[in-house]
Parts: C-alpha cells; structure tokens; sequence
C-alpha cells in the first residue's frame, strides 16, 4: 500500500449522503476544497484587516496577488476585463491554495482529479459563452468566422474554428489534471525506490541516496508547478474572457 | 488567408521591462488618500518615494480628487498599454509544463472532433461517415490549436482587428 503511487487519489466518502439514487457523499476531495477555500478567505480577511497604507508583509502578500491577477486580466482582455477580476481571482487563489495543500504529505491533491478541473474549465468556458452572447448578441458568432477567407473555405473554417473553442475546456482542464497527476505519481514513485531500497541493508541505503535527491528536486519542482500551472488557467481564463469582450467583427 | 493567419506579435517580450514600471515621475501623487487601489499599485510597483509622502504636486495642486483620479487612471493606462500578454513569452521555457500545454492543446482538438462525430453519427444515423469527417476536422482543430499556442497563427481576436490599443 505504501508504495502504491496512485492510492493518493481514491476518493473516500467521509459523510455518505445519498439523495435518491444520487450520490452526493462529502468526501475527503470535499474536505479539501472547503479546507482550500477557508485559508484562502482567512488569509485575505486576516491580511487586509489592518488596511494599512504601510502594508504588513501579510498585507503586502495579499496586495501582490490581487496586483498580479489584475495586471494578467487586464493585459489580456484590457480595462473592460476588470469586471471579470472577481471569477479570476477566485479562481486564481482556489487552484494555487489547492495545488499548494497537494504538497503537504498526506493531504488529498484536488487538482489531480479530472472532473474537478473540467468542472472549472468549463465554468471559465460558460461565462465566455454566456457574456458573449448577452453582450454581443449573434455577432459573437463572428469569433468563429474569420475574414478575409475566400468564400468556398469559410464553412470548413468555421466548422475548424468552433471545434477548436469547443475544444478549450478540454485543453484547459486536461493540462492542470495532467500536471497535478503526472507530479505527485512521479514524487511518490521515487519516494517508494528509497523505501525499498533502504530495505536491502547497507548497500541499499547508499543507493537510495540518488532517489533521495531526487525526490527532492522534484519536491521543488511541484511546488513551481503548482504556481504555474495556476497561473496559467488564470492567464488562460483572461484570454478566453478576452474573446467574449472583443469577439473581432 | 496568409494575411490574417499571419504571425501573432512577438515583439511583446522587450516592452515589458519598461512598462511595468509605472514610474514615480507620473504627476499625479497627491490622490493616496482617495484612490487607495490605484495609488497602492503606483506605490507598489516602482515608486521609491516613501508612501505617504507627498510629492511636489505641480501646478495641479487646486483640481479636484475626481478630476485627478480620472487623469491618474488615463495616464495609468497609457503606460500600462504596451505591456505584452506576458503568457506566450513566460510560457516558452518550461519544459514540462510546455510540453503537456501543447499535447493537451492537440489532443484536445481531436477528441472533441471525435466527439462531435461520434454525436451526430449517434443522433443522425450517418453511419461512419460523421466520426471520420469530424475526426479529420478535429485533427485540424488540434492543429490550429498547437499553432496557436506556439504563436505561429494569430488569436481569433487578433486576426481581425489590428491591435493599435484602439478597443477601448
């Protein structure tokens, strides 16, 4: 069991709850994301209670993560993005925070679970949609029709272009899941070669060393991950919304 | 065709340097007090001046804070423009992670292609023939999708209009 790399991500119900055939369990993926979304409210209302103009480093933290989504948003979909700070925001500080409790031993690993990110990806993806059309109206289409594509090529464009936005909650979702359980199996991989090399007596131990090492340079290295691969469904997200604010004509 | 699947901007990755800094000579210090957000941001991102303390306010020191504030968000976001999307620049060392971004881009592309098709075929009837036209076009899809993230075909939003900073 200790060596078994994927045994991290089997869900458990905690509390089985069942509403009719429907299986609405609190599990320990559950727990997490609320445990996810305490810290990340404690840490904002703890850092910005004081409100100093001379911030703490508390509230320095809290300032440089609200700076850092709200230049990304409004590199990406300009001042008219702003509206949207709030959902990237969220967003930005839910991935990172569960990413980053991912990295305590023995803690579940959000992320690591296929639906949770299409979950995400696909709100991301139904507020473009959504926005786009309310806002724009059928002229949204026009994201999926380019110009200047002579007449006889345009319905195969178009039907290219629409499979490729269907295709963004899927890319979207597929690369934080990947990263997040492609990471954490390849940690406990080379964490189990030190357990059962350290069992083959002395030789043994000196060889784990190497794996040791390994291990934790890939530590460091998820933990870089898990940065970045929020803040790219963060700058992701900003593109996205970036189309249904300027759809092209 | 060529033309508007021309080459994104590229050109991005040196004005960053020099548009981050939203610099401490803008003349519009005064205004801490009222617009805390953006006078914290001018104050955290380049200015030395110690918060709080004003600087020389110029001639403007009789405008109103509205009037200022307006002018403070003007002149923020002329500096702020030339800022790239900083995604395609930061985004091209990382080995791994660059790695998974373009494969799940291109996988993607395909599995909705064969989705869609597998879709119709089931609620049309249309035989094979919707799985192998839509997995065809997925591919395609998949294709595009990695150009894009390489930067080798423009966005959707970029092709059609060109970024003279004018959206807004």
């Amino acid at each position: 069991m200790a060596t078994d790399p994927i045994h991290q991500f089997q869900i458990s119900r905690i509390v089985p709850i069942e509403v009719g055939s429907l299986d609405v369990s609190f599990t320990n993926s559950s727990l997490f994301m609320v445990a996810t979304v305490a810290a990340v409210t404690l840490f904002l209302v703890l850092a910005t209670r004081g409100r100093g103009l001379v911030p703490t480093r508390l509230q320095s933290m809290a300032e440089i993560s609200y700076e850092f989504v709200a230049n990304m948003l409004r590199d990406a979909a300009g001042t008219e993005g702003m509206r949207f700070f709030p959902l990237v925001f969220s967003l930005f500080m839910f991935v990172l925070f569960a990413n980053l409790f991912g990295m305590f031993p023995y803690f579940f690993t959000v992320m690591s679970h296929l639906i949770v990110t299409f979950a995400l990806a696909m709100l991301v993806i139904g507020t473009v949609v959504i926005y786009g059309f309310m806002r724009h109206g059928l002229k949204f289409l026009g994201l999926f029709v380019p110009h200047g594509v002579p007449g006889y090529l345009i319905p195969l464009v178009t039907v290219i272009e629409i499979i490729s936005f269907l295709s963004r909650p899927i890319s979207l979702s597929i690369r934080l899941f990947a990263n997040m359980l492609a990471g954490h199996i390849t940690l406990k991989v080379f964490a189990g070669f030190v357990v059962s090399l350290s069992a083959l007596g002395a030789v043994g131990i000196g060889g784990a060393i190497l794996p040791l090492a390994m291990t934790i340079a890939l530590t460091a290295l998820e933990f870089l991950v898990a940065f970045l691969q929020a803040y790219v469904f963060a700058v992701l997200t900003c593109m996205y919304l970036n189309d249904a604010i300027h759809p092209g004509h | 065709m060529a033309r508007h699947y021309g080459a994104a901007e590229f050109n991005g990755g040196l004005a960053g340097s020099s548009g981050l800094r939203v610099s401490n000579k803008a003349p519009v210090t005064g205004s801490l007090a009222a617009g805390s957000v953006l006078a914290r941001e001018m104050q955290l991102s380049g200015s030395e001046t110690p918060p709080g303390v004003p600087e020389k306010a110029g001639p403007e020191t009789a405008d109103d804070g509205a009037e200022r504030l307006s002018r403070l968000e003007a002149e923020l976001g002329k500096r702020r423009r030339p800022e790239p999307s900083e995604e395609k620049a930061g985004e091209r060392p990382q080995g791994w992670g660059f790695v998974v971004r373009v494969s799940s881009d291109f996988v993607a592309g395909i599995l909705v292609g064969a989705g869609v098709g597998y879709l119709l075929d089931h609620f049309a009837g249309t035989g094979p023939w919707g799985l192998i036209v839509f997995l065809l076009l997925g591919f395609a899809a998949g294709v595009i999708n990695v150009m894009r993230t390489l930067g080798m075909v423009a966005e959707p939003e970029k092709r059609n209009v060109p970024r003279d900073g004018s959206q807004q």
